[in-house]
């Protein structure tokens, strides 16, 4: 507990020495850890200080992306959705790109179809939302994003 | 059917005033009848002709009055809705398609639910083949308020990952197939019958022969009651020495169960005997069959009564009618004569005895040939262990419930037959009860706890939908009482700490991820009461940085940080993330001084796991009438609230959490990359977990009712649930490449400066544009150690 005292000051830290800077590594509990072991809200040590090497733990591709995994069935009840639009069917194509969107929350072209159908049955500011989450979701430079930025451009602010 | 009854209503009117005047005619000839003969034995004549003529003639006109009562009450009844028909509601649809997730042995259980038959053959509809690695299903055609969907046959191959391919019946790939949902409950009026209307060409061969076979031989012949039967009765009791068997007609058992009470009065009887005859001369065969068979009472499960073949078809059997087979058939028809004494699930020798009389009767009057009988005789009772079509989860059913009251009377949903389609995933349903039931029992065991002391609560949603898969109120599922994820509102603790954190990094140009943050003592007075908040280890850590903080849940760097941004913007992000309950802008309220239900709790962090877009959670996707013509569609809402770049970074916080932080006990199978937050609130009341990967989000509350202290943190409680229901999903890890308003820079940990690759101890950090920190080159490995100590002594 005096350890992590010491561990407030640049000053201190440098004066513990070794010692204190492995104390105040971070813990790092093993896998399989069993939770009930783990101190609670007890909190851990503070920042690593003095590793061996350069952690690179954080870095941005920690978990690889996960496959579009629904890709086909997503793209069949896109185009049923499209098919029902064309028709007029609006609110069916609603109902159909809801069943593609629960597919695969993160695929794009679901919201695009959804925001078209909103536009088309006057629920505008619905509309316009959806098209954002298409866009955040949706490839720099791919179509679908155009597709979607050109239909944000005909509903408003 | 409705507007066919009406029809015939309308055409019997005339002919009715015509009836009734025949009735009156025939009325007043007895009556001069009978007068001659009582003249002919008794002395007095005028005073007796007097007598009976004062007698006479209101007899007659009492007569006729209640003849016509009764006609009335017959046509009034039988020719609108019959029946209160309770609320049906259903699971979500399961949609199978290569690449799902999902193991044989759920798909089967899935299968099992819906109570699909194996069989091994070419399946029927709601049948299936298991052959090797591959399943054949037959999907039955099921009626969606969006639109009939057909019947229609596919194969599901499985792989390592799941499905690995579907086809139709020809091997041909197939995009999707939509299972029909589970019917998981219903909404049920006062007196509590439950029934499926069915209509008498959807019942399934035999049942209506069947039927008329074993209660009533002559139905056809005759008019609502049957001389033959009750000299047939009457003959029986005599033998018997006591009443053995009734002499009534299907109308007049129609008439008893629909229109009178169960008093075996004479002038009951009577009532009985002239509704039979009226009920006769309106309606035709057919309608009386079809009512009598919608009528009938045929078993009980709790207070909730099981009318007509179509609800007691899914009762016992899991199954639609109209897929039953002759011994099904069979089984239903014989418990006709009483539902509680031919209890199949209870008394299955006594049930099969039964069964078997009704399939030797049918044999005997030429209906199924002896071969059919025999056969139909050896099979077994075929009944489900578990009832079908039961309230099985009363604490999801209870949400979706106060969801309807929104749109709808109470009188409609506990009437109008309504089918109410959830978002509920029976799966995921079960597991979150078992993890609950489960681990709470461990939890008490291991912490010498009285048993039955801890309550919980749990909530899962799928992300980026809002849609509620799964809710739990409690332990013992099947009761339902106090449905704590709705109701319980308690202390959040430090799950609250996130909305501290959302606000300071949305300040990109003060704060970072990397902000060093002072955990030092903190004392302030407001509406003066002190708040001088501790850590959980009464310690005080330093300057730590921001994402530190967070991942260990310092409550006095989480406290000062919130200060600095401002509580009243914190309370501002708490609105934006989704709560809208009573929330005081106090200093306490930065670590978690507001009270929440798991419900509310899960609304705010799928706001955090959609990417800053809120959604209203929900619970039902549409409701369709009694004829599943759409009345009602939810349709999904978005909105977003907070710019994809901060959501991104507090998200990186959340992660550090389950990395290194209050939740790195948990382990799921796979590593998905998963954040989440840990709280506990004083004395350690409240046990809170919520945490999310990139598909489901759970919230699980842990605590007493009584709101006394438990030895549990977020993390030695609500994770140990959290874990074990997420072990048993399938994740999608977050997604790990930031939107383009986040770059990735070396930063060190201990400085809080920018750094460098070659840096010891840097590591790389998510950071918004434009405020990511000046990179350092290190140089050479033996610059290393000197430039950290140049810059811990602030040389540089």
């Amino acid at each position: 507990m005096v350890l992590r005292h010491r561990c407030r000051t640049r000053g201190a830290m440098v004066l513990a020495g070794a010692l204190a800077l492995a104390a105040c590594a971070p813990l790092v509990p093993g896998p399989g850890a069993p939770v009930d072991e783990r101190p609670g809200e007890r909190p851990a040590p503070p920042p690593p200080a003095e590793p061996e090497a350069p952690v690179e733990a954080p870095s941005p591709p920690a978990s690889p992306v996960s496959p579009p995994v629904a890709a086909d069935a997503v793209s069949a009840l896109v185009g049923d959705a499209r098919r029902a639009a064309a028709a007029g069917r609006h609110e069916a194509a609603v109902a159909l790109a809801e069943r593609a969107q629960r597919l695969d929350p993160r695929a794009p072209e679901p919201y695009l179809v959804l925001a078209r159908a909103h536009q088309a049955l006057g629920r505008t500011a619905q509309a316009r939302q959806l098209a954002l989450r298409g866009l955040a979701s949706s490839p720099p430079g791919s179509q679908l994003r155009a597709d979607l930025e050109a239909l944000l451009g005909t509903l408003g602010p | 059917m409705a507007p066919a009854a009406g029809g015939t209503v309308a055409k019997r009117r005339a002919g009715d005033t015509v009836a009734s005047a025949k009735g009156r005619k025939s009325a007043g000839r007895k009556a001069r009848r009978r007068a001659p003969r009582r003249r002919g034995r008794q002395p007095g004549r005028s005073l007796a002709r007097y007598l009976a003529g004062m007698l006479a003639l209101p007899l007659l006109l009492a007569a006729v009055l209640g003849a016509l009562v009764l006609d009335h009450m017959v046509r009034e009844r039988f020719s609108g809705a019959k029946w209160a028909l309770p609320t049906h509601v259903y699971s979500r649809p399961l949609e199978l398609y290569a690449g799902l997730p999902m193991t044989r042995a759920d798909l089967l259980g899935e299968l099992d639910e819906l109570g699909y038959r194996r069989v091994e053959r070419v399946p029927r509809p709601g049948q299936f083949v298991l052959a090797g690695g591959l399943v054949r299903i037959h999907a039955r055609e099921f009626r969606f308020p969006e639109g009939e969907q057909q019947a229609r046959q596919a194969r599901v191959r499985f792989g390592s990952a799941g499905i690995s391919a579907l086809e139709d019946a020809g091997g041909r790939a197939l995009p999707l197939l939509r299972l029909e949902p589970v019917r998981v409950g219903g909404i049920y009026p006062e007196h509590a019958e439950d029934r499926i209307l069915l209509r008498l060409e959807e019942t399934p061969p035999y049942l209506a022969d069947a039927v008329i076979a074993v209660e009533d031989r002559d139905f056809h012949r005759h008019h609502g009651l049957s001389p033959r039967a009750i000299l047939r009765a009457l003959w029986a009791n005599i033998r018997a020495g006591g009443i053995s068997q009734g002499g009534s007609t299907i109308t007049q058992q129609l008439v008893k169960n629909f229109y009178l009470d169960r008093s075996q009065t004479l002038a009951r009887k009577a009532m009985e005997a002239v509704m039979a005859v009226l009920l006769e001369l309106h309606y035709s065969k057919a309608e009386i069959l079809e009512a009598y068979l919608n009528e009938i009472h045929l078993g009980q499960a709790g207070n909730r009564a099981i009318h007509g073949f179509g609800m007691a078809s899914e009762f016992y059997f899991r199954q639609p009618l109209a897929e039953l087979d002759l011994h099904q058939v069979a089984l239903l028809v014989g418990m006709g004569k009483g539902a509680s004494h031919y209890n199949p699930r209870r008394h299955p020798e006594r049930a099969r005895e039964r069964r078997n009389l009704v399939l030797s009767t049918l044999a005997r009057e030429g209906i199924i040939d002896a071969e059919q009988a025999e056969h139909a005789a050896q099979r077994p009772l075929d009944v489900t262990e578990s009832p079908g079509a039961v309230n099985r989860y009363p604490d999801y059913l209870d949400l979706v419930r106060r969801h309807l009251q929104r749109d709808y009377a109470a009188r409609d949903l506990t009437a109008e037959g309504l089918g109410v389609f959830t978002h509920m995933d029976p799966r995921v349903q079960q597991r979150a009860e078992t993890a609950l039931e489960e681990t709470l029992a461990q939890i008490e065991r291991d912490r010498k706890i009285s048993p039955g002391t801890l309550q919980g609560a749990a909530v899962v949603v799928r992300v980026g939908t809002g849609e509620v898969l799964a809710l739990a109120g409690g332990r013992r599922p099947e009761f339902a009482g106090f449905n704590r994820a709705l109701d319980a509102r308690r202390g959040v603790g430090s799950t609250a700490k996130a909305a501290v954190y959302l606000a300071a990094l949305e300040e990109s140009r003060r704060y970072t991820l990397g902000t060093l943050i002072e955990d030092a003592p903190v004392a302030i007075t407001s509406g003066g009461k002190r708040w001088a908040p501790e850590n959980f280890d009464h310690l005080s850590h330093g300057p730590v940085p921001l994402y530190h903080a967070l991942s260990h849940s310092y409550n006095q760097a989480t406290a000062r940080l919130g200060l600095e941004v401002g509580v009243d913007r914190v309370a501002k992000v708490l609105r934006r993330l989704g709560y809208q309950g009573p929330m005081d802008e106090v200093p306490a309220l930065l670590l978690g001084a507001v009270s929440m239900s798991p419900l509310e709790v899960a609304g705010i962090y799928h706001t955090i796991a959609a990417d800053g877009f809120y959604t209203p959670l929900r619970a039902i996707a549409s409701v369709g009438d009694a004829q599943r013509q759409l009345l009602t569609r939810y349709d999904f809402e978005v909105e977003q609230r907070f710019r994809p770049g901060d959501i991104y970074l507090l998200q990186y916080g959340l992660r550090a959490v389950m990395r290194e932080g209050t939740g790195a006990g948990a382990r799921l199978p796979g590593g998905p990359a998963v954040a989440g937050k840990t709280g506990t609130t004083n004395d350690q009341r409240d046990s809170w977990f919520a945490g999310f990967s990139g598909n489901y989000l759970t919230v699980v509350w842990l605590g007493r009712d009584d709101n006394k202290p438990t030895p549990l943190t977020g993390s030695s409680g609500a994770l140990r649930v959290w874990t074990r229901i997420m072990a048993g999903l399938q994740h999608r890890g977050l997604a790990a490449a930031p939107p383009e308003a986040v770059v990735y820079a070396w930063y060190d940990p201990v400085t809080g400066e920018g750094s460098g690759p070659r840096c010891e101890g840097a590591i790389q950090l998510p950071f918004a544009v434009g405020s990511a920190p000046e990179p350092r080159d290190c140089g050479g490995a033996g610059g290393r150690a000197l430039d950290r100590v140049r810059g811990w002594l602030g040389l540089d």
